[in-house]
């Protein structure tokens, strides 16, 4: 059986003018890139677009990857800084109207309808709330399981404000849950925080 | 109406102090709790044609300009027997008239001897030009050198004066600013003076 060929590799050939082995990658890496994309915010009709465009991005800046760290590093970080411009680019469009009516105005409507579906966009939205620089590590760390010394390569930041900004953000996280949607909180949670 | 959230301004001082934050910190098993059916949830996409298609595209355009490495050497190699080809042509030609005692050859090489020996009169004159320069020069060179040697310490010492001067004077001015601030009166939202 022949061997899978390494990302360093694949990038070698590419590199080498063998333009198709980057179908490999792509193939290899677009759940994971589509995947955080969604997580940090990005609608999922347009988690295609963003994924795309990371790929694009990926190939054309192909020569400056240092093999010396992981490809998804690299990958997370192109990424992450597509969803937050996507974002940026959208900031003029408010808030409390992406919300539904239900949930603006502060009743809740969770208890006939706390399927897994409704409560992960419950929580995108929550997350949503929260600033970039603080939803990032927030992310990397307790959607993609990444470890804190991984997440400051990806973000290009100091171990310790990493790990500071993922205090803030949960803290967010709690406040905004409790503020905004009650329902969504393990019950007794919110008060006694573990 | 409800505060935004992503607002962290407003916060009180001690929600900045580690203790403050690690209070309102509800923890990673909380964090991890709630975030669950985001963890769960995955994007499975197939954004590989369309990636490939835009990459082939763009370098529909570039392959006439861009060639692989082995046609680039080939196209060194072939150049440089080419121009070796000429040179051997031309000196050749050159070395045929020469001994065959061609009129115009026999002028031109007149000419380039003329020519060399007039190159060689005016370098020799600019060289006797720059070293009368650089004679005379170079005493005032050596005492310049020699009174900045002597001036070095009392330089030394008014630049640390200088410094001295700078601080004191930031100093004062901070303090006068912190006064005139204290006893600076205040302007309402309605434009009145308190």
């Amino acid at each position: 059986m022949a061997e899978e060929p390494t990302d360093v590799d694949l990038i070698r050939d590419v590199l080498a003018g063998r333009v198709e082995r980057f179908d490999i990658l792509v193939r290899r890496y677009q759940r994971l890139v589509a995947t955080a994309a969604l997580r940090m915010g990005t609608p999922r009709d347009e988690v295609e677009d963003v994924t795309s465009e990371v790929f694009y991005k990926v190939y054309k800046s192909l020569g400056r990857y240092r093999p010396e760290h992981a490809l998804s590093t690299w990958l997370y970080r192109i990424t992450i800084n597509a969803s937050l411009d996507r974002k940026r680019s959208m900031r003029h469009e408010s808030r409390m109207e992406e919300l539904s009516p239900s949930l603006a105005d502060g009743r809740p409507s969770l208890e006939s309808q706390a399927s897994d579906l409704e409560r992960s966009r419950l929580l995108q939205e929550a997350l949503e709330r929260i600033p970039g620089h603080y939803r990032s590590p927030l992310v990397l760390a307790h959607l993609e399981g990444m470890p804190l010394e991984e997440i400051a390569r990806v973000l290009d930041l100091p171990e310790g404000t990493v790990k500071s900004r993922l205090f803030r953000a949960r803290a967010m996280l709690r406040d905004i849950i409790q503020r905004h949607y009650p329902n969504l909180a393990p019950p007794g949670t919110l008060e006694r925080p573990t | 109406m409800s505060r935004e959230p992503g607002h962290t301004r407003r916060r009180s001082w001690w929600s900045l102090t580690r203790a403050g934050r690690a209070a309102s910190d509800p923890g990673i098993r909380w964090t991890v709790e709630i975030l669950g059916p985001l963890r769960r949830q995955t994007v499975e996409c197939d954004i590989t044609p369309r990636v490939m298609a835009r990459i082939v595209a763009e370098l529909g355009g570039l392959r006439s300009s861009v060639r692989s490495p082995r046609v680039s050497r080939l196209a060194w190699a072939s150049s440089l027997l080419l121009a070796c080809a000429a040179l051997a042509f031309l000196g050749s030609t050159l070395l045929l008239l020469v001994l065959g005692g061609d009129e115009g050859v026999r002028q031109i090489v007149g000419l380039g001897f003329s020519g060399w020996h007039v190159l060689m009169v005016f370098g020799r004159l600019v060289a006797e030009l720059g070293a009368r320069v650089l004679t005379s020069v170079l005493p005032i060179l050596r005492a310049g050198w020699a009174i900045l040697e002597v001036a070095a310490p009392l330089l030394r010492g008014a630049g640390l004066l200088a410094a001295a001067g700078g601080v004191l004077s930031i100093l004062f001015s901070t303090y006068v600013f912190a006064s005139a601030r204290k006893t600076a009166p205040r302007v309402d939202f309605q434009g009145g003076i308190r």
